[in-house]
């Protein structure tokens, strides 16, 4: 039913929304700007790309966008005129961007033909500013996007302006689950097969959790990238296999292993350089940053990793030379091992071998990998004692990841951490 | 400097009784105090908000104040002709709200008020080649829709119309390094996310996939100094948690390991002392969502004054087996 005293002033309050909107392709935010009383002129403002609604004025704009687009949601014979209908959704959307339904009708609208895609993508990019976790945003961007795709859209260009959207909403909110969901679904869905992007990608990354060391939906990102960089078909770019050299190197310098070990020659070098420099940098940010519990976390997610690579070690091997055979990784292997059984393809079994299998190695020269990722090993384990015992004790917080960080290690890792000096 | 860690400190001002008679209170108010705008607001989740109220106050014996033939009325009214139920009238159907009107009519014991076969064949039909679940028809896929699915049918004694071992297949492709899920492949763990896969693989009877003692270690690290629980790493303690996590705990058969008396301490304070209800933290606002998390996740601690719950439905125990149902626990 329609209410019997409308909000009059509310269909040219719409309007002037939808008006900001076509004239400035440039609006980036909105927001709704705390007036609490009518001054008797336009509640709408903009100024410097941003769209302002003054708050008066929402719950009435609210009320009658939501009745009038429910009651035309009954009266189906008799249609709201798809342009109105659209500026009624916008204006709802724009203040309660939880409504799935309202969203469906905007689906409606784009496919009817009613709606303009790009247009679409720009309004949800406006109203993330004010809502950057809306979960329905970012799902209703996702299906723009596959239409797009769909209608043989510009992937590059997509995928560009995808990155962007979800790095600002990233931004506005920490920890932002949707926002780097969406990064990641874009990557897998609008990225080429070629390394290019993922090593743009991890370059950005690095930079942005330097700066986010709370953020630990950032760096589950970074271990996204990681992964798909050690699986990886092509090699990885000189500069990536050179810090992951140097890395080695540094890690195996202040191990306590007088042993003279040449990793570097090593049919391994991508995956344990890559996995080495990156917990370099995690250790460097532990230090600076104390108390992070997202730096840790991240940090175990490493060190899993690097028992993969042995644990494929070991595979090849059969027998194992190795002490460190005994103590096959109980995670995310084991999981894989179960699953196995069940789980035909996908994402949980295709464990892609750090080590290509083509890749002939003597077994003089197996032998020399073991005895290095031996090495490597106890080097690792060094460093996360040093680690841990460098933690200042004033630091209450730190001191106690710390400690949750060596319990880790010996129950959940199952690797012992040497005493240092 | 001493770092901030993220949690929140507990006063003395805050409640530490619980306070069964202002939450009953709460509930069987909370509709009818609402303005035109909250209204409009919150109708999006109608179904949802119906669901949370009632389980609580079945679970705290106060079911009879709840007017049962309007909302028998009311589920009736949100049943779309393809099968499926929305949040409230005219609004589109959902899995989300199929749920919720499932749980709603479970409890009731009055599943023939709506169409049960061509609810049957909304929820089969959003099922993906890959075993995935979309909400709705316009394909977003999520973890959480694979539960609302699964838990559907099995209330509806329905489970067979799908292809199960799809589903499971798909839920546990979501499983990460730390033994937790998150809403698809590769996703962040999150234990929202959690419940909703270990609910999955609880109702269907794939628990085993699990690696239990590697979660129960990233669940309990979710417990803070105030007590309170977190969903993810460095986020706040929030009520919601304390069930998520919980529940989840309780089905891998490990909710010893969490510190017991701190949490309830955090959960009590969590109850508006003056209106009844609980929030996401103390001082907050209460809403029905936190209360019902609040009040069963109490349960789950062994709160005698709270009825059992069931921590893979969120549903009073007494209910789910009076459909005979049994979903899988792990034991330590």
């Amino acid at each position: 039913m329609m209410q019997d005293d409308p909000f009059p002033a509310a269909e040219r309050i719409l309007l002037e929304i939808d008006a900001v909107f076509r004239k400035d392709p440039k609006l980036k935010e909105f927001d709704i700007v705390p007036v609490t009383a009518n001054h008797n002129k336009s509640p709408v403002l903009h100024v410097e790309h941003c769209l302002g609604l003054e708050s008066w004025c929402v719950r009435h704009v609210y009320c009658y966008t939501y009745h009038r687009i429910m009651d035309a949601r009954q009266l189906r014979s008799r249609r709201e005129d798809p342009a109105m209908l659209a500026r009624l959704l916008s204006g709802a959307l724009l203040i309660n961007p939880d409504v799935t339904t309202f969203w469906n009708m905007r689906r409606e609208l784009l496919q009817a033909g009613r709606l303009d895609m790009q247009g679409e993508l720009h309004f949800i990019a406006v109203l993330l500013s004010r809502k950057p976790k809306c979960t329905e945003a970012f799902a209703h961007r996702k299906w723009v996007v596959r239409r797009l795709l769909l209608a043989g859209a510009d992937k590059d260009a997509l995928l560009e302006e995808e990155l962007q959207v979800s790095r600002y909403a990233a931004d506005r909110y920490p920890n932002n689950y949707h926002a780097w969901s969406h990064r990641m679904w874009c990557l897998a869905n609008l990225a080429p097969a070629t390394s290019a992007i993922l090593h743009k990608e991890w370059a950005a990354s690095e930079a942005w959790v330097s700066s986010h060391v709370s953020d630990h939906s950032g760096m589950q990102y970074r271990q996204f990238l990681l992964d798909r960089l050690l699986e990886l078909k092509h090699s990885v770019s000189e500069d990536i296999v050179d810090t992951g050299r140097k890395s080695i190197q540094q890690l195996l310098s202040h191990s306590q292993n007088e042993d003279n070990v040449d990793f570097v020659q090593s049919a391994l070098i991508k995956s344990v350089g890559l996995i080495a420099s990156e917990l370099l940098l995690n250790t460097d940010l532990i230090l600076r940053f104390a108390g992070h519990e997202a730096l840790w976390c991240h940090r175990r997610y490493l060190l899993v990793s690097f028992k993969k690579i042995l644990n494929c070690r070991t595979d090849m091997n059969g027998t194992g030379g190795c002490r460190y055979s005994s103590s096959i990784c109980v995670t995310r292997s084991r999981c894989a091992e179960k699953l196995s059984e069940a789980v035909s393809s996908g994402h949980v079994n295709t464990e892609n071998a750090p080590l290509e299998r083509d890749q002939k190695l003597s077994s003089q020269e197996l032998g020399a990998l073991d005895r290095d990722l031996c090495h490597l090993q106890g080097a690792m384990m060094w460093h996360e004692a040093k680690l841990i015992s460098g933690c200042q004790p004033d630091e209450l917080h730190q001191q106690r990841l710390a400690k949750q960080h060596r319990k880790w290690l010996s129950h959940v890792l199952k690797l012992d951490v040497p005493a240092v000096a | 400097m001493a770092t901030l860690m993220k949690d929140i400190i507990l006063s003395s001002s805050h409640p530490k009784e619980l306070l069964l008679q202002k939450h009953a209170d709460f509930i069987s108010s909370y509709g009818v105090n609402k303005d035109e705008y909250e209204y409009c607001m919150t109708e999006y989740l109608r179904m949802s908000g119906v669901y949370w109220g009632l389980t609580a106050m079945e679970l705290i014996g106060n079911l009879e104040r709840i007017n049962k033939q309007e909302i028998l009325e009311f589920i009736k009214l949100c049943q779309d002709d393809a099968g499926g139920i929305g949040a409230s009238v005219g609004h589109d159907p959902h899995l989300l709200y199929t749920l919720s009107a499932v749980q709603i009519l479970s409890m009731y014991d009055a599943l023939d008020i709506v169409n049960v076969d061509r609810l049957v064949q909304y929820v089969k039909s959003l099922q993906q080649p890959d075993g995935s679940f979309c909400g709705d028809k316009w394909g977003e896929v999520d973890t959480r829709f694979s539960f609302c699915a699964v838990a559907c049918l099995s209330l509806l004694g329905k489970l067979e119309e799908i292809d199960v071992e799809k589903a499971v297949e798909f839920v546990v492709s979501c499983m990460n390094f730390d033994g937790g899920f998150g809403s698809r492949p590769g996703s962040e763990s999150h234990a929202g996310l959690i419940y909703c896969c270990l609910g999955m693989l609880s109702i269907t009877g794939h628990l085993h996939y699990v690696d239990a003692d590697l979660l129960g270690w990233w669940l309990c690290e979710r417990q803070l100094p105030s007590g309170g629980l977190n969903g993810r790493p460095e986020k706040l303690p929030d009520v919601c948690y304390s069930w998520w996590v919980l529940a989840s705990l309780r089905i891998l058969g490990r909710l010893h390991w969490i510190r017991r008396e701190s949490l309830v301490t955090f959960v009590l304070a969590c109850q508006d002392p003056e209106t009844g209800g609980f929030s996401d933290r103390p001082g907050d606002l209460p809403d029905p969502f936190h209360t019902i998390f609040g009040l069963a996740a109490l349960s789950l601690l062994g709160e005698p004054a709270i009825k059992p719950v069931n921590p893979t439905y969120c549903m009073p125990q007494h209910v789910v087996d009076r459909l005979g149902l049994r979903p899988q626990k792990l034991t330590l």
